[in-house]
């Protein structure tokens, strides 16, 4: 369990399995459902295959190198939360690794204290769908953060900026499959802190610009399209099964 | 409850047309007419805005005319009348008494920003249900959300406030616009009690920024109501 980084940051279960246990669970869970699943989409350019059942992998695995993840909207809202539940992870872990390596990295004590309340946030966000989803339907993700300098303010900050932006149009674009009032609620309640996070860290790299707010109107994206992207960070192989198969475009016509 | 002006044969209606939507378009509209008319007369108030945020008033002036202009195509697009800009009043019926945009009153001007900025995330919040049939609009909407809580943000931080709502804490601001922060401080959500989820990161107070809450229409309407001349 050493190298299981994410592990070591999580907030106590209280009430839940501890989480190693949980999240093995999840998984099998997962595999359990696909199997039983129809049609299996992988998505462009990702390779869907079982392989080890392992709930640990290296610090900064290879990305799509490990087992499937794989997320069945025939589940309806459950799926989107999952979906959501992800990104989460890969925001929670990437602040958390963040907050870790402030000692020996160039961010200012001030921006420290931003980067620590965003991982706060993150950190509420993936606890809260987490235990709306449940134990046996919470993913196990193993994020991945190849490449991130961890030491460099710029190289973190313009990840962040990337995971902020990504969230927010990830959100956008699930709002229209929700069927549950309450789940529309609770996607609306964090798309906003998600975007105040985006203009805040994109503040702290261009100060009183016009880079806070690129666009007048925000993107909206498929689930695909964010999952293509979200896969650089995450060992997993993110595939889905009964994908949404329409769409409806948002403002900027580019999800 | 607006009637619907009955469609005229021929004329294809984009998206599904429901009086909830229409009516969840006109509010934010609304909105929209405060924040961009706020913006444009501070913009056009010569000397008046500070040299060091003239590209963030510039840029928030801009994207709030913006989302006037495309609210009120998405209306007409719905055979919907536009509603007139209303004639604000900044003095807030004596609240705020000689307010107008004049050498030395910046200040109160970047706190009226930052709380239209805070409203408008928590009034578009409050509608999204609504216009959950009409996907264009609901699209349309939640972008321009995103936006404004990214707007919200910048003002706050630039008046030196973090970019996030603490509890229902209006940090400066006067009492009068309190109506704006309430409601703000839950820290359970759903049935998930957030902050004991966060536990030692940040607690009740990460639970509560983490989350931004809606205002009913009628809440939004109270709020608005005495900056209308």
């Amino acid at each position: 369990m050493a190298d299981d980084h994410s592990t070591t940051y999580r907030a106590p279960h209280t009430a839940l399995a501890p989480p190693a246990v949980r999240r093995a669970t999840s998984r099998r869970e997962f595999f359990r459902l696909v199997s039983a699943a129809g049609a299996l989409a992988a998505l462009p350019g990702l390779v869907v295959a079982c392989d080890s059942d392992e709930v640990t992998a290296p610090l900064n695995g290879i990305p799509a190198s490990g087992s499937p993840l794989l997320i069945d909207f025939a589940k309806g809202d459950a799926a989107f939360l999952q979906f959501a539940l992800v990104l989460e992870n890969v925001e929670a872990e990437f602040y958390t690794r963040v907050v870790e390596g402030f000692a020996s990295s160039t961010i200012t004590i001030a921006e420290q204290g931003v980067l620590t309340e965003i991982r706060n946030h993150e950190v509420a966000h993936r606890e809260f769908l987490e235990r709306t989803l449940g134990a046996d339907f919470a993913p196990a993700v193993t994020p991945t953060f190849r490449g991130i300098d961890f030491a460099d303010r710029a190289a973190v900050l313009t990840a962040a900026k990337e995971f902020e932006d990504l969230g927010v149009a990830a959100y956008n674009g699930v709002v229209q499959y929700l069927t549950a009032a309450e789940n529309v609620l609770a996607v609306v309640k964090i798309v906003s802190v998600e975007a105040r996070h985006a203009a805040t860290i994109r503040d702290l790299l261009s100060g009183r610009s016009a880079d806070f707010s690129p666009n007048p109107t925000d993107d909206v994206f498929r689930p695909a399209k964010v999952a293509a992207t979200a896969q650089a960070n995450l060992v997993d192989k993110l595939g889905f099964v009964n994908a949404p198969s329409t769409f409806v475009q948002g403002p900027r016509q580019n999800g | 409850m607006p009637i619907l002006p009955p469609a005229a044969p021929g004329v294809r209606v984009v998206s599904p047309v429901t009086a909830d939507a229409v009516d969840s378009l006109r509010l934010v509209l609304l909105v929209a007419y405060l924040q961009s008319e706020l913006y444009s007369r501070a913009v056009g108030a010569a000397g008046f805005v500070a040299a060091a945020d003239a590209i963030v008033f510039g840029t928030l002036s801009t994207q709030e005319t913006n989302h006037v202009a495309s609210l009120a195509a998405l209306l007409t697009a719905r055979l919907a009348p536009v509603p007139p800009r209303p004639t604000f009043d900044f003095t807030v019926k004596g609240a705020l008494p000689g307010f107008a945009f004049a050498a030395g009153q910046y200040e109160t001007f970047r706190m009226l920003a930052q709380a239209f900025e805070d409203l408008s995330v928590r009034t578009y919040k409050g509608q999204v249900q609504a216009l959950v049939a009409d996907k264009t609009a609901l699209n349309a909407a939640l972008a321009i959300h995103a936006v404004e809580a990214r707007h919200a943000a910048e003002v706050r931080r630039i008046r030196g406030k973090k970019g996030w709502i603490t509890g229902s804490n209006r940090e400066d601001l006067p009492a009068f616009l309190q109506p704006i922060y309430a409601g703000e401080e839950l820290t359970t959500q759903g049935t998930v009690d957030v902050a004991a989820g966060v536990g030692e990161l940040g607690g009740a107070e990460a639970a509560s920024q983490a989350f931004d809450e809606p205002l009913t229409a009628a809440q939004v309407t109270a709020i608005i109501t005495p900056f209308i001349a």
